[in-house]
This record gives structure tokens, C-alpha cells and sequence, in this order.
């Protein structure tokens, strides 16, 4: 199987500049070939040669910042417990997460999680970890991230794209769990995964729609009145729109209505 | 009263307001930080230390610590530590350094006080790392063969980091001694002896003392290495325990690579050690690899080369930081040139992952999931956990220590 993503050099270029992505692609070129080709006897032996170097550690509960409120059971299996895991499944669940998730980010990718599929090894912590992922960015996004603000900040499009960014990145996380299917989740979970699809879409939708009426009043403007900070983020801004018609074209995203901008789903 | 004793009494009169005045101005007396420097500090420094912008660091910096004294400078050291930032000394010199590698040529001269808060740090910098080295390197000479293979690694990892620090040890020296320094002796002439000595500093005696460390260094690498070659032999020869097989094969794979590497280009009667400098050594380790990989087999060997290469590029993934965006991002020469994309700033004492949910001031890793800061890179809202110093604490008597641990890496 491949183990990275192929992408184009245009693709890979602004990822270049962020901490992880050549480190953990690396990682995963060798890792992911070792799992394959290692004997249930030899896997054993990794996972005690990793067992002993506590550097590995993969905790799996979502960070102190995007802890759940009390008595919330929202996308959490554990809510209670920090569970410490070390062994190769987890160390390679983690780059996986972390590579797709600056691939998600600073790309046009469409899919940046298409190796994690019923096959792959590591399915099970990837799962897990991608899980906790997008509920820190949906719990954390609804918290903070007030659509109808954005709209009054006229002329403020870092805002916009600083989120359409991370909403891009929770949503490619929460595809593998979608593509799970309802059956590895729990009632309740996989009503929690669908209205957190729904909220994310309906976030990526008004973004995006807030980053075309920037771009139009740009244009209208002239370049006259164009600072050069400005441009950079008019370049990011048509590289996210650039990505989206990507991923429709991929078929990993689809065009959603909602009849009343502003109100995300509950 | 005649008008010169009008005037002498005057004068009298209006000499302390006079000497409070220029005591309150002369920077030489005072110990807090004056509304300029920290408008300067608030409004310049910290939005571009945000936004990584070296350049802006370099510049507010630079112009907040001109006529400082050494008590302002302590108050400005705590003030940058209460915000989890290195002092302004390393500070300043990681931005002019940073700023030459990107190929900057006409920085700002440096003011005297710059001049003098760089040169200590080299200064101090040096001499803590020459004594490092030769303990480090007494150590890893005293081990035996038998010694447990994460034994060694530790060791060698140590000497690793002691290489690394000396190469930048030797950027400081040649730093410093290529920096303009003042030739105002006004402007010095109420510094203390030992400051305006200092100023005038030649680093290349410590040039020459990192030349003799570098040679140690790496004599007391190869025969670490040598001595753990012997020990995966044996292990090898002997033991059919997975794990242990799975270690001695990879120590073939690559301390056999490093030593062949390195001595095949080396001027042999150069070492010191007879382990090293005779004749044979080349055919008699060739042969120990030779041996070895026969008995590990080949797929070991290339297996134990996939996990421990995979582990070595995941710990720079997961612990690594970058010169700009608070550690997140590497600088803007990592977009066109693989160089620039490999170099990372590591922990020297990496040790376990902070536990979700600890109160420890600093966690490690700086970011426990990138992605959940990476997407706030152009806004620039990143707020966490950043410095030069990692927190541990031991668990068996609740002590905590405060470390210095971040490292060049290559």
C-alpha cells in the first residue's frame, strides 16, 4: 500500500513551512511498511522496544483546553479516564492524524485520510484519536467562533479563513468516522457525528460564502487600494476555494443549503 | 547676602533635585523598566514575537535594552519568563543569527549593552558546554560491552546533543568575535572592569578549545560505538530473544554505517585511542558487520532500520519546534529548500508526554495534537505552552526542576 499521499508539488508547497509534515510523512513511509511486513512475533517486539522508551506515550482524551463541560457525553468514549497507550498502532495513529490534518489544512487534497480504511494497521487507535480530534475542533469551534460576529467584522477576512481552515481540517477528520459507519458507534454517537457533519458543513458553507463576498468586494475595489498583506490572504483565500472545487469534484464534499445563514444547526 | 552666596545657596538648593534627575534618567541607576521601554516592549516587541517576525524582535528588542542596566535587565528577564520567553540576551542573538542564515546582511549594529548581554552568553554558553563534553565523554569511555543497549543509547544520544551544541558553540564564537564592538569609551566608562573587559574579548582562544572538544567528541563516539558493535555481536551469536536481536541488528545496521563513514575519510595516527588508530581497524570492523549481519540475516536488518528510522523522524514530529510561529512553523526557506525544511530545534531530555489535565506549567510536547493550533497560523491567535525550558517533576518527591533543553538538531 502507499503510504503517502501523493501530492502535487504545488500541493505540498505552504505544507512544507509547517512542523510535522515532513517528520510524521517520514515516519509513516517507514512505519507503515514495518507493520506490514512484520511478523506477529516481531510486531511484539516493537511494541516492547516502544513500551520502554516512555517518550512515545499516546495519551487518548482530548486536550485540558477542549475538555468536555460536565455531564456532557458529546463524541467522548471515556470522558473520565485518560487512557496512556504505547505501542506501534498508537505511534503511527498519531502521525496519521497529525500528517492529515496540515495535509487537510495547507493543501487542495481532497481526501487526506484515505489510507485509513477496514484494512489498514492502526485502524482501531486512528479511529480513536481522529474521534477525539474533531470533537476538540466542533466543541471548541461552537464555543468560540460566532458565525453572525464574523458577518459584522466587515473587511476582517482573517477570521474567515483562520476557521474555514480549521473547519476543513475537522471535517476531513470526521470523513473515516462517517465512512465507519453506524454500527461502530453507539446510538448516541453516531447521532453526536451527524449533527456534528451538519454543523461543520453548514460552518464550511457560510465561510466560504464570507471569503467569496471578500473576494468580489476586492475586485470591485480595483488594486488600487490593495495592500500587500492583503493580497497574501486574497492568494489564501483562492486556494481554499481552489480546494473546495477539488473536493466536490472528488466527491468528498457536497454543496448544502441552509435556509437561514448565520443559524448553525443544533 | 552678596549674589555668589544667593547663587551658592541656590545651587545647593536645586543639587539633589538636580542629581534625582539625572540619577532617574541615567540608566546606569535605574532598576525598573521605564514607560518607553515597555510601550516599546508592548506595542513592538510582543506582536512580533507573535507573529515570528525576527526582524521586528531584532529591531524592539534591540532598542529597548540600549542603556539598560543590569537590574532593568533582570526586571526585563522576568518579565519575558513570566511569559514563558527565553531572556532577552539569547534572544537577541538567536534573531541576529537566524536573520544572517536567511541571508540578511545589514542588520542594526548592535548597541553597546546588545554587544555586552550577546557576549556573555557566548561566553557563559562556551564554558558550560567544555565542561560538559569531557564528562560526558569520561562516561561513555568507563561503560563496558555488556552494558544494555539502552544504556548506550543514552550515552550516545548525549554525545549527539554535545556535537550539536558544539557546532553552535563554534557559530557564537565566530559571531562574537566578528561583531563591531564600540569604540566610544564614553559611552562604557561607568561599566564595571570586568564588563568593558569583556567587550573587548578575542573568542579565539575558545575557538581553538572547541576544536580540541570536537576531536574528542568524536573519538569517544567511535568507540562507543565500537563497543556496542562487540555487544550486538554477541548478542547476536548468542541470544534468540526477538527483542534483543531486534536492537543488536539495528546497532549493526547503523553504528556499523557511522564508523566505516567516518573512518574510512579519517587520518587514523590522529586518535588518540589504539582501539582506533592502528592499522587493522578498518578490515577488523568491516569484518564484525560482515559477521554480524550474517547472523541477524538481512530482513532483520532492514526492518530494524525501518522502525528505529520511523521512531527517529516521528520524535522530531512530535517534539520538534521550528524557529517561527511559536515553534509551529519552520522558516519561510523550509517552502524551497529541503535544508531549511530538516532543521528543528529538539528537546535534549525528551521523557514522557505531559498527562492531559496535569497542572505542570509546561507541557511536553509544546503542542500535545498540532492540529488543534496549526489552522491559526495566518490569524495568529496562538497562545500555549513555549520556551527553552521544560518542567519535570519526579514523582517520588514531588520536586520540580526547570531545565534548559532546546538543542539544535540535525
Amino acid at each position: 500500500m502507499t503510504v503517502q499521499l501523493k501530492l502535487t508539488a504545488e500541493d505540498s508547497r505552504a505544507a512544507r513551512r509547517v512542523v510535522g509534515f515532513l517528520e510524521y510523512g517520514k515516519a509513516l513511509e517507514h512505519l507503515d511498511r514495518l507493520a506490514n511486513w512484520a511478523t506477529p512475533e516481531e510486531l511484539s517486539a516493537i511494541n516492547s522496544i516502544i513500551a520502554d522508551r516512555e517518550e512515545f506515550t499516546v495519551y487518548n482524551r482530548l486536550p485540558e483546553a477542549f475538555a468536555p463541560e460536565s455531564g456532557s457525553q458529546v463524541l467522548t468514549e471515556s470522558r473520565e479516564t485518560v487512557t496512556e497507550h504505547l505501542g506501534l498502532d498508537w505511534v503511527i495513529a498519531l502521525a496519521r492524524v497529525e500528517f492529515g490534518a496540515i495535509v487537510a489544512a495547507f493543501t487542495d487534497h481532497p481526501d487526506p485520510y484515505m489510507f485509513v480504511t477496514d484494512d489498514s494497521f492502526a485502524r482501531s487507535a486512528t479511529l480513536k484519536l481522529l474521534l477525539e480530534g474533531v470533537a476538540g475542533h466542533y466543541r471548541s469551534m461552537r464555543d468560540e467562533a460566532n458565525f453572525a460576529d464574523f458577518e459584522k467584522q466587515n473587511g476582517t477576512i482573517y477570521s474567515q479563513l483562520s476557521y474555514s481552515r480549521r473547519v476543513r481540517i475537522a471535517r476531513a477528520m470526521l470523513r473515516p468516522l462517517v465512512n465507519t459507519g453506524p454500527s461502530s458507534w453507539t446510538s448516541e454517537q453516531a447521532r453526536q457525528i451527524e449533527s456534528c457533519r451538519e454543523y461543520l458543513e453548514f460552518a464550511q458553507t457560510y465561510l466560504t460564502a464570507a471569503i467569496r463576498s471578500f473576494l468580489a468586494s476586492r475586485t470591485y475595489q480595483g488594486p488600487t487600494t490593495t495592500e500587500t498583506r492583503t493580497r497574501e490572504f486574497a492568494a489564501a483565500c483562492g486556494r481554499l476555494l481552489s480546494a473546495e472545487r477539488r473536493e466536490i469534484r472528488a466527491g468528498t464534499a457536497r454543496i448544502t443549503r441552509f435556509d437561514q445563514p448565520g443559524n448553525p444547526p443544533k | 547676602m552678596n549674589r555668589s552666596s544667593i547663587w551658592h545657596r541656590l545651587l545647593l538648593a536645586t543639587l539633589p533635585v538636580l542629581i534625582a534627575g539625572i540619577v532617574s534618567v541615567h540608566p546606569a541607576h535605574s532598576t525598573e523598566l521605564t514607560p518607553k521601554q515597555l510601550k516599546i516592549l508592548e506595542h513592538q516587541f510582543w506582536p512580533a514575537y507573535v507573529r515570528g517576525d525576527t526582524a521586528g524582535i531584532l529591531d524592539s528588542l534591540g532598542q529597548v535594552v540600549r542603556g539598560m542596566t543590569d537590574d532593568q535587565l533582570d526586571q526585563l528577564d522576568q518579565l519575558l519568563e513570566s511569559r514563558l520567553v527565553s531572556p532577552s540576551g539569547p534572544l537577541l542573538l538567536n534573531a541576529r543569527l537566524t536573520l544572517l542564515r536567511q541571508g540578511y546582511r545589514d542588520l542594526p549594529t548592535a548597541s553597546p549593552r546588545e554587544t555586552l548581554m550577546i557576549l556573555r552568553h557566548v561566553d557563559r554558553e562556551i564554558d558550560t558546554l567544555l565542561g560538559q563534553i569531557e564528562s560526558s565523554c569520561s562516561e561513555l569511555e568507563s561503560v563496558g560491552e555488556a552494558e544494555s543497549f539502552e544504556r548506550y543509547d543514552t550515552l550516545l544520544w548525549n554525545i549527539h546533543v554535545l556535537q550539536q551544541q558544539l557546532a553552535s558553540a563554534r557559530e557564537l564564537a565566530e559571531y562574537a568575535n566578528g561583531m563591531p564592538r564600540t569604540r566610544n569609551r564614553h559611552a562604557v566608562r561607568n561599566w564595571p572592569e570586568e564588563d568593558r573587559e569583556l567587550l573587548k574579548k578575542d573568542f579565539t582562544g575558545q575557538l581553538s578549545q572547541l576544536d580540541v572538544a570536537d576531536a574528542t567528541i568524536r573519538e569517544s563516539e567511535l568507540t562507543g560505538r565500537i563497543k556496542r558493535l562487540n555487544a550486538a555481536r554477541n548478542v547476536l551469536r548468542r541470544s534468540v530473544d526477538p527483542k534483543q536481536r531486534f536492537l543488536a541488528a539495528w546497532s549493526i545496521e547503523f553504528d556499523g554505517r557511522v564508523v566505516l563513514d567516518e573512518l574510512s575519510g579519517a587520518d587514523l595516527s590522529g586518535f588518540q585511542s589504539e582501539l582506533l588508530s592502528h592499522d587493522l581497524v578498518i578490515d577488523e570492523i568491516s569484518l564484525l558487520v560482515e559477521e554480524s549481519e550474517k547472523l541477524a540475516g538481512a530482513e532483520l536488518v532492514e526492518k530494524s532500520r525501518l522502525l528505529f528510522t520511523g521512531l527517529h523522524w516521528w520524535k522530531r514530529g512530535r517534539f520538534g519546534a521550528g524557529p517561527d510561529g511559536y515553534g509551529l512553523l519552520k522558516g519561510a526557506a523550509a517552502l524551497t529548500s529541503d535544508q531549511a525544511a530538516f532543521g528543528l530545534w529538539m528537546p535534549v531530555e525528551i521523557g514522557k508526554p505531559t498527562r492531559p489535565g496535569s497542572d505542570s506549567r509546561y507541557s511536553v510536547p509544546n503542542y500535545d495534537r498540532r492540529h488543534q493550533y496549526i489552522w491559526a497560523w495566518e490569524y495568529r491567535k496562538i497562545s500555549v505552552s513555549m520556551s527553552g525550558h521544560t518542567e519535570r517533576t519526579h514523582e517520588s518527591s514531588r520536586q520540580t526542576t526547570s531545565v534548559t533543553t532546546l538543542s539544535r538538531f540535525y
